[in-house]
């Protein structure tokens, strides 16, 4: 939680001392080295888990992510959910003028690049599955 | 019948419904206008998601023990591979040139889009996995 919000304190000064460009190429950075120490958390946490524990976890693995990229696919169906997303575009990117059209593909382009890449990544974990297991 | 064929029968309309969708939308949409057309994708979107679960739900049945822990590593290290390959690919400058070009707009706007997708994916996501532990740990008690 401190990275990031130290990240956003200082990412106005950051942009006008170095430059756009720099303070992007740093937040890619830390935005994966927010992941990665997630994930390195959610190993460590899980050591500790008993049997019982551990199931739920799976369960909830399972099935929440498909619970959450369908509540992610019907609310693309509310225009409300447009307008918000198209505000918060328009501010962000400093450009009034962008189309709703344009923000509709890029949101879901963002959308399904992520389930398809989950979807592979599934695949790919189940064959390593397999493989460790003969 | 099978169990093969029964699978394939099962998985059918998966393909079928979209496939014929994507062949009326047209014709669909001269005879009953855009918006019309609209509700109807959002309509056929909402059944093949949710007739996908069922398919899921039903495979998962039959399945024994070795299978469903496989299947179980899969959803949670492939999931988590996948979202960080994604934010991963958004940080090459090829990828965003690719969508900048794909859009025919400014790369960076093109690229918050994206990200605005996966972020609120990715957030959806861990409110459900959240969700779900709770539905698991209250049907347990």
């Amino acid at each position: 939680m401190i990275v990031p919000a130290l990240f956003l304190t200082v990412a106005p000064w950051l942009k006008t001392a170095i430059g756009g460009g720099m303070t992007s190429l740093i937040a890619a950075g830390l935005a994966m080295s927010v992941m990665a120490y997630s994930l390195y958390l959610s190993f460590r946490a899980q050591h500790c888990l008993d049997e019982v524990q551990l199931a739920g976890g799976q369960f909830a693995a399972r099935w929440g992510m498909g619970i959450g990229a369908v509540a992610f696919a019907m609310l693309s169906m509310l225009p409300p959910f447009w307008d918000f997303a198209a505000a918060l575009l328009r501010d962000a990117a400093d450009d009034s003028g962008a189309s709703r059209r344009i923000i509709i593909l890029a949101v879901m382009f963002g959308f399904g690049g992520v389930v398809i890449l989950q979807t592979i990544g599934m695949f790919v974990a189940k064959l390593m599955w397999w493989r460790a297991r003969r | 019948m099978t169990s093969k064929q029964r699978q394939i029968l099962l998985g059918a309309p998966l393909a079928i419904v979209p496939v014929v969708f994507l062949s009326v939308a047209p014709w669909l949409k001269s005879a009953v206008g855009g918006t019309v057309t609209t509700w109807v994708a959002a309509a056929v979107s909402a059944f093949v998601m949710f007739y996908a679960w069922y398919v899921a739900l039903s495979m998962q049945r039959r399945l024994d023990e070795v299978q469903r822990a496989g299947a179980d590593y899969a959803a949670k290290w492939g999931v988590t591979a996948g979202q960080i390959a994604f934010f991963v690919l958004l940080a090459l400058p090829p990828f965003q040139n690719l969508v900048g070009e794909l859009v025919n707009q400014p790369r960076g706007k093109v690229l918050l889009g994206m990200t605005i997708g996966a972020v609120g994916v990715v957030l959806l996501q861990a409110i459900g996995t959240v969700v779900a532990h709770l539905l698991w740990w209250r049907a347990r008690r």
